[in-house]
């Protein structure tokens, strides 16, 4: 027993103890509120205007405001982090219309009183490309620091609305039904957008075509003779490239198979460094075409995780699907064509191996490289 | 500028269970919750704008400590000091934003909406704290949830803390059989004072008042000098409270009394207490009619009991029914007081409402009910609230809110529950019999 009564007595234990209770029995009592921001927005045609108040207090917390250290936050304060504040808050806002993001930017900051506190008052401006038909409001302030934190927004458009973003939700959209041509147009449009900025999904593409108007002869490269064979063999690669990308975004994207973004993040890189590495060192090449499925299931479930962050309307998922798989095959075909285009001319060049084959895949090997270690060892950001 | 709002025309994802509160909140929603106050520029640079919390060094030590997670955000051990030192001055100083701290520091384990899924493999301490902020906000179920895998863990420590606050949780949803199984489980794990007050407070719901009253108080007594006060502090208000329940009033004055002076000299500000305390003294449930000068006094001593902490809305709550106790026996001063703070509890309720929490529904049913006399409201209140909570206080204002709306069979859940677990309490008991004279039960 005596041990018993030793191991309880054990100061960690009992403290910790103590401390539970103290936790437990307190109830939900707010001395000061939850953290709070209140944003109102108003769309116009093209423009966008708004306040956003924020509390100096959670500001603070975030970026530092007391330069003095005083515990007192100035007005003089304030004015010096003008700049901090405005760009911390807009990092955190995003407005889109019809999936095209909107400028926003806040030129003035005053001070407003609420409830609990002294805010700090932005002024917001800014315009879309066109007039929203649907706009689509992301919000992300603080949440890193408070999970309680909650955005409450008033907005104006088409009528008045007013949601309040958390967590769980930092994502709304608001406007008319969409249309079903909408949806297709701007999904199909998102799917061509982000081919042409997914930079590691083009690289591995430039290196998986590179040898495609060579042949592998007496381990040397060299150009394949007819253009026709060549062309063939583009097109075939293509073809089970774009099929297989296919099969896995649309798989992923509906939920129906969830590979985790990290894993996916780095496998992409690792086809990009595979592809140069094999281009110099050739590994696969009969076997290219299979090299050509399996890769484009895994480039497949990388843009799901865009399409995901897209999101799918309620209505239609599948229209939307379909039409940004289309967007982003479309999308991929052209620039094929227009890459090939300069491999074929130059194929039989005899500077293609050395100037344009070589140095190629060994910077595609290389980024290929880089960007395996940084997706491995970090956030899934690049 | 009127707002209307669109239910159909917006799009959102939204988890089912998340959709109805959300509406209700929506539909909650004023205006006046955006600033009517206009924006301005302060004139001049040295205007002290807000005054950062300093609570003894502990709010700069906690900024340290987020900063050094900044770097380490997987760190088991790091996180864990951090979100129990930010739940600790979230406790004390009663400001929900402590604990918003303490629940962002566990991100890295369950997952953000960006990110999607939580990790497979969440550590048991941080499992720990999600349930016990969970408790907090009143979100019962996920905390059980989490706590029921953390009973079986192989560390005592953390089997122990989750036993005990699956108890806590046990009690506050009016289920004191479930209750005394987890007190049970500290059996030679815990202190015998803590396991020992565990099943007596337990016990006390379940018709063993007397019984658990004695024990009560041998615990205390038996209590040394190892005990911390943290635990001498809840024995004791606890002992107060049954002692209350029994009708056994100047036992429960004096143990209130005691465990008041017991904080005073160590120094620690207990708000549970205060709230426990004032609830005694003030008496919220009797009828108005009987104001004698024994209850002025009271009110007076829960007012200097309350001073200076206006700024939780817990004891605003009190304070303003205090005033209203003074208010009617012809205190002019209590009186205006009293509309200002009724002004205050209404602004900060519906702002709560605004950011679509629905935690505070007793006390907003208590505000509703005794100072802003919206009986349908705080019925409505209250009856919502006892599908959340059910310890003795929600059982006397469900029942008091049913009678002033003359609707008893409003409490009809409340009788079968008063029936299975039997349950001794003085004031439920004379709101009951003013049920029976007034209606005919």
């Amino acid at each position: 027993m005596t041990s018993i009564k030793a191991s309880i007595r054990s100061h960690l234990f009992v403290r910790s103890i103590a401390a539970l209770l103290m936790l437990l029995v307190t109830e939900l009592a707010q001395a000061h509120q939850g953290s709070t921001s209140y944003l109102q927005l108003r769309s116009e045609g093209l423009k966008l205007y708004g306040h956003w108040d924020i509390a100096l207090r959670d500001l603070d917390t975030a970026i530092g405001l007391d330069a003095d250290g005083d515990g007192a936050l100035t007005w003089g304060e304030v004015q010096d982090a003008q700049v901090s504040i405005i760009s911390y808050a807009l990092a955190h806002l995003s407005i889109s219309g019809n999936r095209d993001a909107c400028e926003l930017k806040s030129d003035a900051l005053q001070i407003t009183e609420h409830n609990d506190g002294n805010y700090a008052a932005l002024t917001l401006s800014g315009y879309c490309a066109q007039p929203p038909r649907d706009l689509e409001v992301r919000y992300t302030l603080l949440f890193d620091i408070d999970a309680m934190h909650r955005g409450l927004l008033n907005l104006d458009f088409q009528g008045g609305h007013s949601a309040i973003f958390s967590p769980e939700r930092m994502h709304i959209e608001f406007g008319a039904e969409s249309t079903n041509a909408n949806i297709a147009v701007d999904y199909f449009r998102a799917g061509i957008f982000h081919v042409w900025t997914g930079f590691d999904h083009l690289l591995f593409l430039i290196g998986l075509f590179l040898p495609a108007v060579l042949r592998r002869r007496d381990g040397v490269w060299v150009a394949a003779s007819a253009f026709s064979l060549a062309f063939r063999e583009v097109v075939i690669l293509a073809s089970l490239f774009t099929l297989a990308h296919a099969i896995t975004l649309t798989l992923s994207a509906l939920g129906i198979v969830a590979l985790p973004t990290r894993w996916v993040e780095a496998a992409v890189a690792a086809t990009v460094l595979f592809t140069g590495i094999n281009n110099l060192w050739p590994m696969v090449y009969r076997g290219l075409r299979v090299l050509a499925i399996g890769f484009g299931l895994i480039h497949g479930a990388a843009i799901a995780g865009v399409l995901t962050e897209l999101g799918l309307p309620l209505g239609n998922r599948l229209l939307a699907l379909a039409t940004f798989n289309a967007g982003v095959e479309i999308a991929q075909l052209l620039f094929l064509a227009g890459i090939m285009v300069p491999y074929f001319i130059t194929r039989n060049q005899r500077w293609y191996r050395r100037w344009m084959f070589v140095p190629t895949s060994t910077c595609i090997a290389a980024i290929g490289f880089l960007w395996l270690l940084q997706r491995t060892f970090s956030p899934p950001f690049f | 500028m009127p707002i209307s709002i669109y239910m159909a025309n917006i799009f959102m994802r939204v988890k089912s269970a998340g959709a109805n509160i959300f509406i209700a909140a929506l539909s909650l929603f004023s205006a006046s919750i955006f600033a009517q106050t206009q924006a301005y520029t302060p004139g001049s640079r040295a205007v002290i704008l807000e005054t950062l919390p300093d609570t003894r060094d502990a709010a700069s030590k906690l900024r340290a400590q987020r900063r050094a997670l900044e770097k380490n955000p997987r760190d088991v051990e790091a996180v864990t000091a951090f979100a129990r030192a930010a739940i600790t001055l979230g406790r004390a100083e009663q400001d929900p934003r402590y604990f918003g701290y303490a629940q962002s520091a566990l991100a890295p384990w369950l997952g953000d909406s960006s990110f999607g899924n939580e990790s497979l493999l969440i550590p048991e301490s941080i499992r720990l704290l999600r349930a016990i902020i969970a408790q907090w906000r009143h979100d019962f179920s996920s905390a059980e949830n989490d706590l029921n895998k953390l009973v079986n863990s192989r560390d005592r420590d953390i089997a122990n803390q989750a036993h005990l606050t699956r108890a806590t949780l046990a009690l506050a949803r009016g289920n004191p059989d479930a209750a005394l199984r987890d007190c049970a489980a500290l059996i030679g794990q815990a202190e015998t004072i803590v396991s020992g007050s565990c099943i007596a407070g337990a016990n006390s719901l379940r018709g063993q008042g007397q019984a658990s009253l004695t024990e009560l108080k041998n615990f205390i007594a038996q209590a040394d000098a190892d005990t911390t006060t943290e635990i001498i502090l809840w024995a004791t208000t606890q002992a107060a409270d049954v002692a209350d329940r029994l009708g056994h009033k100047n036992t429960a004055r004096k143990f209130y009394e005691i465990a008041l002076e017991r904080a005073r000299d160590d120094d620690v500000r207990d708000i549970y207490l205060l709230t426990a305390y004032s609830d005694f003294l003030l008496d919220p449930f009797s009828p108005q009619q009987s104001i004698r000068n024994a209850s002025i006094d009271d009110a007076r001593h829960a007012i200097s009991l309350l001073q200076g902490l206006e700024l939780i809305d817990n004891i605003l709550l009190r304070r303003a029914l205090a005033e209203r106790k003074l208010a009617a026996n012809g205190d002019e001063d209590a009186a205006k007081q009293l509309t200002i703070h009724t002004r205050w509890l209404a602004e900060r309720f519906a702002a709560t409402r605004a950011r679509g929490e629905v935690a505070h529904q007793r006390e907003e049913a208590l505000f509703e009910l005794l100072l802003n006399r919206n009986l349908a409201r705080a019925l409505q209140l209250a009856q919502s609230n006892w599908t959340v909570q059910r310890e003795p206080i929600d059982a006397r204002l469900l029942l008091s809110a049913a009678l002033a709306n003359r609707k008893p069979e409003a409490a009809k859940d409340l009788f079968a529950w008063m029936r299975s677990t039997q349950i001794e309490d003085a004031y439920l008991e004379a709101l009951l019999h003013t049920m029976e004279s007034t209606t005919h039960l």
